[in-house]
């Protein structure tokens, strides 16, 4: 594809989300609705949080089920800083949520990675719920039940990100860090780790894999993003209530990678994009709109298990086929290898 | 002490009821290796039916439990035919998902069916009546019944998987899928029998906890949670490991509401949770070594 026209991986990924960025500003030009300025900001928003999460879930097979948890914490830590206790600026108080996400996902991971396959997946659901809810409980950091209100856009200088077009500018660097680390992470021998690790740990253990250490680094790599979403979610929405991080956010997370493709770091990005359409397409269905989705995340693990990405690859490999039967064995043998 | 006798009480009924729930999910786990989310939407929608067929159409209870039994028991044969059997040798994560995703479906179902959260009560036998305990402590003779009705359900449970020529098959199955086939166990048949089994389970645990409380399109979930955080207590896939961890978060959970706080006795399952994930990961009848 693009391989002559740049010289290295790391320059080829810099440019490749930059794009992916670049869209996200670019299409704010083109929307001057703020409804679909929010609308580009949440998906924005998720994609911060689900791209790191594909290599936890898609690369790694660990499919936690409790990232609304850390979302939460994350908003809720951010929250409690600027306005529900403290005063403090909201370009510390990210950094903060970002550590206290961070070392609340470090600990716990020493528990939940005794845990395998359907167990973790449950044991993270449980967590997922249990920070639920501290949420709903803990008023004196939280505000309980009706949340906490007026949480600050940031801001540089005298330039406030007040504004939905403004604040998509910041969602969009961090889109593309998000992105970037996540690759940097699985190109080296992380990534490589990651694979042993699906295929068979316990072989990758006898062979002198540092299991645990990699699955913990992956875990809370994948909570401090998922921390940091919460944290610019809580920005955007200005106020939060415990009801915007149920298991259902969780549930998102894992829905977004399934359908746009698990194992690989575009799949995620499509999966979030296509489910925002599509939310957009099918909302004057009302509630059935999730028998929909139902149906599509049982079709995708059924029949489609590359999900949507999968699915252009194949496509991409047949197109290539024509032009070259050398290159198309390639992409087809690399598109088996994910 | 009475009060402590009432909390008792209704912790084991309820923690039964749990057990009912779980018991499902680790038949399906011990003999099937899955585990089903739906399984939550199979409990709440066997407690619609039992709304449907008790309230709405005015027949006795132990009509309305029966007839959620079948119907969640077919249910879980439809999920086995149209799904599972397609999953058999994928990972562990598709089929978390798929059942995810059928989990979606029947929920919305029954809020379309049922139009909105409106709670929705189902008479049961000797609602009215209560054994009275000192001077203002009372329980539910409705408590009583479920319990005597899970006891029924568990002893059924027991004679099929252990004394018959069905329960034995599953048994073999369990033990090993491939050796069972070999001696002639028909997979199918098997996989169907479990899924009825567990449906039906679900439907039972669903009629009751609707009457207990009441029947509501979200009521699937908190037991959906419990019955996992219970099966893994207990030791995945073991029926007597789920019954005995069902009671004892019952117990603790009605104990801890009642002493401490209901905010604390929401906690309690979790608590219990991380507590065999660091000193017990295998569960109390899951066998040492061996780590899920």
């Amino acid at each position: 594809m693009i391989e002559s026209l740049l010289p290295t991986r790391s320059a080829r990924a810099i440019v490749g989300w930059s794009i992916v960025a670049a869209i996200l500003v670019l299409l704010w030009v083109l929307v001057d609705n703020n409804y679909y300025l929010r609308l580009l900001i949440s998906a924005g928003i998720a994609m911060i949080g689900v791209i790191p999460f594909g290599l936890l879930m898609g690369h790694m097979g660990y499919m936690a089920m409790g990232q609304g948890g850390f979302i939460g914490v994350g908003a809720y830590v951010v929250g409690c800083l600027t306005v529900q206790r403290f005063e403090i600026d909201i370009w510390a108080a990210l950094p903060i949520a970002i550590m206290v996400v961070g070392a609340l996902a470090y600990a716990f991971s020493f528990a939940l990675f005794r845990l395998r396959g359907y167990h973790f997946s449950i044991g993270t659901l449980a967590l997922g719920q249990l920070l639920y809810l501290a949420f709903d409980s803990w008023e004196w950091a939280t505000g309980g039940p009706h949340g906490t209100s007026g949480i600050p856009r940031p801001a540089i200088g005298e330039f406030v990100f007040a504004t939905n077009s403004r604040f998509l500018i910041i969602v969009s660097v961090f889109v593309f860090l998000a992105g970037f680390t996540s690759w940097w992470l699985a190109r080296g021998h992380v990534g490589r780790a990651l694979n042993a690790i699906r295929q068979d740990e316990d072989l990758a253990g006898a062979r002198g894999l540092d299991v645990l250490r990699y699955k913990q680094l992956i875990f809370t790599f994948a909570a401090v993003w998922a921390g940091l979403a919460g944290g610019l979610y809580g920005s955007m929405q200005i106020s939060i209530d415990p009801s915007s991080f149920t298991i259902w956010g969780s549930f998102q997370y894992v829905i977004y990678v399934i359908i746009g493709g698990a194992g690989t770091l575009l799949g995620p990005v499509i999966g979030v994009i296509f489910i925002t359409v599509l939310d957009q397409l099918i909302a004057d269905v009302g509630v059935w709109n999730q028998m929909i989705l139902g149906a599509l995340i049982v079709i995708t693990v059924l029949f489609f298990r590359g999900g949507l990405w999968g699915g252009i690859r194949m496509l991409w490999a047949l197109a290539l086929k024509n032009r070259s039967a050398d290159r198309s064995a390639v992409s087809t043998q690399a598109g088996a290898a994910e | 002490m009475s009060a402590f006798a009432q909390q008792l009480i209704y912790g084991t009924s309820y923690g039964m009821n749990l057990a009912v729930a779980a018991a499902g999910l680790a038949l399906l786990f011990g003999v099937y290796r899955v585990i089903n989310l739906a399984h939550g939407q199979l409990i709440m929608f066997g407690g619609y039916i039992a709304y449907v067929v008790t309230t709405g159409l005015g027949l006795h209870f132990f009509v309305g439990f029966a007839a959620a039994m079948v119907a969640m028991g077919v249910a879980g044969v439809i999920l086995e035919i149209s799904v599972f059997r397609i999953l058999q040798r994928r990972p562990a994560t598709d089929q978390l998902l798929a059942s995810l995703g059928v989990y979606m479906m029947i929920g919305i179902l029954a809020l379309r069916i049922w139009g909105d959260f409106e709670a929705r009560p189902i008479n049961m036998p000797g609602e009215e009546g209560a054994i009275l305990l000192g001077e203002d402590i009372r329980i539910d003779f409705a408590r009583i019944v479920t319990i005597a009705i899970t006891i029924a359900v568990f002893a059924v449970l027991y004679f099929v998987v252990y004394r018959t020529h069905l329960g034995r098959t599953m048994r073999a199955t369990a033990q090993g899928p491939e050796t069972a086939t070999l001696m002639g166990i028909r997979k199918r048949e098997v996989a169907a029998l479990v899924f009825f089994i567990a449906g039906a389970l679900g439907g039972a645990a669903g009629a009751m906890l609707g009457g207990l409380f009441n029947v509501r399109p979200d009521m699937g979930f908190q037991p959906l949670l419990m019955a996992l955080i219970i099966i893994i207590f207990g030791g995945m896939g073991s029926l007597i490991g789920a019954i005995i961890a069902g009671l004892v978060l019952g117990i603790l959970y009605n104990l801890t509401v009642f002493y401490v706080g209901s905010k604390l006795g929401d906690l309690v399952p979790f608590a219990v949770l991380l507590i065999i994930l660091m000193v017990r990961p295998q569960g109390l009848f899951g066998l040492p070594g061996r780590r899920a």
